[in-house]
């Protein structure tokens, strides 16, 4: 039998099983907490950091996505504080990597694109890194623009708990950070990808887009298909 | 044009397909339209207000910034809400469809963020036009010889800092964005009970 | 001692220029140049980028005719692909092509040169403009605004955003026609037709005060080259490149627009940005052409449609068979628009127009690739290199004015012999030294427009650089 723990969000009192994150309750009672990095139907990583929020008793930001309630928790999921860091972050997104709104295939589809709206990010205090970053597109059905990766790592648990293939790993440490396919070979030379495109549907952002599509036009939408596949991975015991 | 706002095509109003914030036509053709006039009744029904400076240098873009505020303003249901990069003739089609006309520029003679209402009176206007861009009187001047319009029209002009390459505002001209909208309301208000 | 005449910058022009005039000691005017003094690298910043994104990122050359950039791109990348676009697809991005040429001759005609038309070259610029046009014949500046506002709702009913569209893409176009907005459009067609016709008959029963301006403003024996149809008509958006010389001989016909480079060489001149093309049999630069407007009616057999042949006839009549005066430019685009009002007609009541079926598909299948149109200025060429996965690694753009520059400078020389005496310059010699140059309606456009007012400077320069007389207005 699982157990029920209630806890505070905002002043809010709710409740939860005790497997629960403070992010799937806050969701469930309809608290808006930002992230770019959870989805549904995959585990959490708390590789974004939009979601961190105050507990009591703590003097440090906890990500919600990896923090499991507690009983008599005491959660401040909104206040000036965590929006200025949000921020923050946000702006960090934009400025490590070159992001072109107004060119880039997922214009006016793009998570980070309505984060930044969401939290009125409305210019950059931070300088441009403007890094020089690759695109892969040897791929026959999909490309890889680095430009526009947040490294929220979705593509690689997607890849790796869903299709069950591995091929997206993360190489190199720091600002050289990158998503990779195989041992860093071309994603066209890869032998384990299966091109199933699900590493594109879950992409927050146009850093992985199907080929050919022009500009604004790459909407995602066979995401939900998400939960449901992990759903049948589970009854299936894989 | 980096950023989520400058980038983004119709960003405060996805919805409405015509929105075209960030994208001030560069030829100075009239810009999208944000809300069309809607229902009998809203509010601010017949009231055009056109944003008018280049988006991408510095305060001049604080037009389009103010139509995008306006558009998700219940007070201002019903207008017409324009962001453009010039003052075109096609603007006189609008102009003339409107009972208030509200132009909303950046200003290089104020102080920066001070706000400076004027009028324009349709019957004396003369203006003067450039290569394809008119000033406020031209463009009321333009409206009344060729549609016979002679709506109450107004400039609202907020003082610049900067007009340096760039898609941002400085931090005095984005302190009077508040206020300049409060001021444009409060226009549209006074036209509304009078 | 030499002297130099700078008029910087050019008004009512899109984009930014000067231009300087070179005097002899006796005053007489021995140069003329017409610089375009921008540079903005377009071929330079895209290479790395997915060739899918070219269109769009083309688009963004500029504001005034991104549909022109959408179309030559869209059709270089479909090389890249090897593929055709669906008949509708292409039947749509033609009449894009059409609304944009629409709304942009009526812009050239309409609102920057009818103020010179209507109350001539030495009037006072305080009432030659639109709002003297207004005061004096708002008729015609009515028809100027509907027509532009007309052009403009195509491009954004069919293609998006009126000044950065995106519908037109690889393969032909985004999504299809609604019956809906087909009826919009043509529900403007009568009243479109009405105002062109108008123009034209103003312009034709005015044309006789403007003998002295033809005779002067770029008039020159050159060759002239349009894209044409299979049955010699005008065709704006494919069909094969025709070249004419003076006396309408052809110079080449048939020409597959793919094969461009064979025939069309590019030199840099260090005055200018703006590199100038020539007819490369003819070396540089005796193979001086003409594109736009007049080289399309100079071109063609016919427009293809009934109107425009008509008045393309009377045309023909008045001017010759080829026109050699750029003074001409003005009828020849009114005679254009009103052929692409017609054509945008015949387009949207073709029985297939609402097919779904508007974009091809294919992955890169060439290395190379080259899309031709023409633009609302005249032919436009861009000409891509990609590598196997399809990133961009080469790009080259021959956009029109390109092509006119050598007629531009030869235009501008013209014009300030006839015009310019001695060492003073007078607003009536300066402006139609300026509204020579506008013949051609020249894009140097550029996103960086002047804030308020874009001032006239006029400066007489002595051998050494120093400014010897100034006049700003």
């Amino acid at each position: 039998m699982t157990t029920v723990y209630t806890l505070r969000i905002d002043g809010r009192d709710v409740a939860g099983s005790e497997d629960a994150t403070v992010l799937d309750v806050a969701r469930e009672n309809g608290i808006d907490i930002p992230t770019l990095c959870h989805l549904d139907g995959i585990t959490d990583r708390g590789a974004c950091r939009l979601c961190m929020v105050e507990i009591t008793g703590s003097n440090k930001l906890t990500p919600a996505c990896m923090t499991k309630i507690v009983e008599g928790m005491e959660v401040t999921a909104h206040s000036d504080r965590l929006l200025e860091y949000r921020r923050a972050i946000t702006e960090m997104l934009f400025v490590e990597r070159n992001h072109i709104c107004a060119v880039c295939v997922a214009n006016n589809h793009c998570e980070l694109q309505d984060t930044a709206e969401e939290l009125g990010l409305t210019h950059f205090d931070l300088p441009r890194i403007s890094p020089k970053v690759d695109i892969d597109a040897s791929h026959r059905l999909f490309s890889i623009d680095h430009n526009r990766c947040i490294l929220c790592l979705r593509c690689v648990r997607v890849c790796d708990e869903i299709e069950g293939a591995h091929t997206w790993d993360i190489m190199h440490r720091g600002l050289d950070t990158r998503v990779q396919t195989d041992m860093g070979i071309p994603w066209g030379e890869s032998t384990t990808c299966t091109s199933c495109g699900k590493c594109v549907q879950v992409c927050p952002t146009g850093a992985l887009f199907e080929k050919g599509r022009a500009v604004a036009r790459g909407s995602k939408t066979r995401r939900p298909f998400l939960p449901w596949m992990k759903v049948v991975a589970e009854e299936r015991g894989l | 044009m980096t950023g989520a706002d400058a980038g983004r095509e119709a960003s405060a109003t996805a919805d409405t397909a015509d929105a075209t914030v960030g994208d001030a036509p560069a030829d100075g053709a009239a810009g999208g339209a944000f809300a069309d006039a809607a229902a009998g009744g809203a509010p601010a029904e017949g009231v055009l207000v056109v944003g008018y400076g280049n988006a991408l240098r510095g305060d001049d873009g604080l037009g389009s910034h103010i139509a995008a505020r306006l558009v998700e303003d219940p007070r201002f249901a019903g207008a017409t809400v324009v962001a453009a990069h010039q003052l075109t003739p096609e603007l006189a089609i609008d102009v003339s469809a409107a009972s208030l006309v509200i132009l909303v520029d950046a200003s290089s003679g104020d102080r920066a963020g001070a706000i400076v209402t004027s009028r324009v009176d349709p019957a004396s206007a003369g203006g003067s036009a450039s290569s394809h861009h008119l000033d406020p009187a031209g463009l009321v001047t333009l409206a009344r010889d060729l549609y016979g319009a002679a709506p109450a029209v107004f400039v609202v002009s907020v003082g610049a800092a900067s007009f340096d390459l760039g898609d941002r505002l400085s931090p005095a001209v984005e302190r009077a964005l508040p206020d300049a909208v409060e001021v444009i309301a409060g226009i549209v208000g006074g036209h509304r009970d009078a | 001692m030499t002297r130099t005449i700078v008029i910087d910058p050019v008004t009512r022009i899109e984009g930014h220029s000067k231009v300087t005039i070179q005097l002899d000691d006796r005053g007489e005017v021995v140069d003329a140049h017409f610089h375009v003094t921008q540079f903005r690298g377009f071929e330079r910043i895209t290479q790395g980028r997915p060739v899918h994104e070219m269109p769009a990122l083309m688009a963004r050359i500029c504001g005034i005719c991104p549909v022109s950039h959408l179309v030559a791109s869209a059709k270089a990348v479909d090389d890249i692909l090897a593929v055709e676009p669906p008949p509708t697809g292409a039947d749509l991005r033609r009449i894009v092509n059409l609304g944009q040429i629409v709304q942009s001759n009526a812009l050239s005609f309409f609102h920057l040169s009818s103020p010179d038309l209507l109350f001539g070259f030495d009037a006072d610029p305080a009432v030659r403009n639109i709002l003297g046009v207004a005061r004096h014949s708002p008729e015609l500046a009515r028809d100027g605004i509907a027509l532009r506002k007309w052009g403009q709702q195509i491009i954004e009913w069919l293609a998006g955003k009126r000044i950065h569209p995106e519908g037109i893409v690889p393969g032909g176009m985004a999504t299809p026609l609604t019956a809906d907005v087909r009826d919009r459009i043509l529900a403007g067609v009568p009243e479109a037709i009405a105002a062109v016709e108008r123009a034209i008959a103003w312009f034709k029963s005015d044309m006789l005060r403007w003998e002295d301006e033809a005779a002067t403003f770029g008039n020159f024996r050159s060759a002239f080259m349009g894209l044409v149809d299979r049955d010699g008509n005008v065709d704006h958006y494919g069909g094969w490149l025709r070249v004419v010389d003076a006396d309408g001989k052809y110079l080449a016909d048939k020409l597959d627009p793919r094969l461009f480079n064979d025939y069309i060489g590019e030199a840099v001149e260090p005055w200018s940005y703006l590199k100038s093309t020539y007819w490369k049999p003819m070396g540089y630069p005796d193979g001086i052409y003409r594109v736009g407007p007049l080289a399309r009616v100079n071109v063609a057999d016919r427009m293809g449609t009934p109107r425009a042949d008509e008045e393309l006839e009377k045309f023909r009549w008045r001017v010759g068979r080829v026109a050699g005066s750029s003074f001409h430019y003005h009828y020849a685009r009114l005679i254009d628009t009103l052929h692409c009002v017609e054509k945008i007609e015949q387009l949207l009541r073709g029985p297939d127009i609402l097919s779904k079926h508007v974009r091809s598909f294919a992955e890169i299948n060439r290395n190379e690739g080259i899309g031709v149109s023409e633009a609302p200025r005249g032919t436009l060429m861009h000409h891509y290199k990609v590598d196997d996965d399809g990133i961009v690694e080469w790009v080259n753009l021959i956009i029109a004015t390109g092509h006119n520059n050598m007629a531009m400078n030869r235009s501008v020389l013209q014009v300030a012999r006839s015009h310019i005496k001695g060492d003073t310059i007078t607003e009536p010699m300066l402006n139609r030294v300026e509204a020579v140059i506008r013949c051609y309606d020249p894009c140097l456009s550029c996103s960086t427009h002047a804030l308020g007012e874009m001032a006239l400077r006029i400066q007489l320069l002595g051998p050494d650089g120093t400014v010897l007389h100034e006049l700003a207005r």
